[in-house]
């Protein structure tokens, strides 16, 4: 299981991570009103 | 130089996009309820900190070849972020506002969209121009 997730840098996982939970936030956020 | 002209391009790109959302919808909308006031919209907001980011930060991390890669990386991501949340704010003012479905092509933000990813082809254009060099 480990060789898995050693297959990318810590970085790389930090990224992917963040940017994957901010999509989620700003899903979650987003309202239009007109 | 081919490099500055690109990053003109799309340092431009950002500038214009950032002045249009915050003019178009500004993030201080004026209260209906007490005239006068105004109250913070932080979906407003998200539209004009990303053209902010895309303008200042992708701008930065482009001038520099190191650092390229995580600027193509951004600048791929807000585009991406823009292009969807372009297309939820069409459909939600199509669908609030009764406009007929066919007018979808003109009257939404199709066009917008398409502006988007140019800003992302010239990224793309100077990141390969950065690679081949």
């Amino acid at each position: 299981m480990l060789k898995y997730f050693m297959r990318y840098k810590p970085g790389w996982w930090i990224l992917h991570i963040t940017a994957i939970s901010l999509t989620f936030y700003l899903g979650h956020m987003m309202t239009f009103t007109f | 130089m081919k490099k500055n002209t690109l990053l003109t391009a799309l340092f431009l790109l950002a500038v214009s996009g950032l002045m249009l959302h915050f003019r178009i919808h500004n993030f201080m909308v004026a209260d209906k309820l007490n005239l006068g006031s105004f109250i913070f919209d932080r979906s407003k907001f998200m539209a004009t900190l990303f053209p902010l980011i895309d303008a200042v930060l992708v701008t930065a991390l482009f001038m520099s070849r190191k650092t390229a890669v995580y600027g193509y990386l951004l600048n791929g991501l807000i585009v991406i972020y823009g292009t969807i949340f372009m297309a939820h704010f069409s459909i939600a003012e199509i669908t609030t506002k009764s406009i007929p479905f066919p007018s979808l092509l003109l009257k939404s933000t199709l066009p917008d969209v398409g502006i988007a990813w140019v800003d992302f082809l010239v990224g793309k254009a100077l990141y390969d121009l950065y690679m081949k060099g």
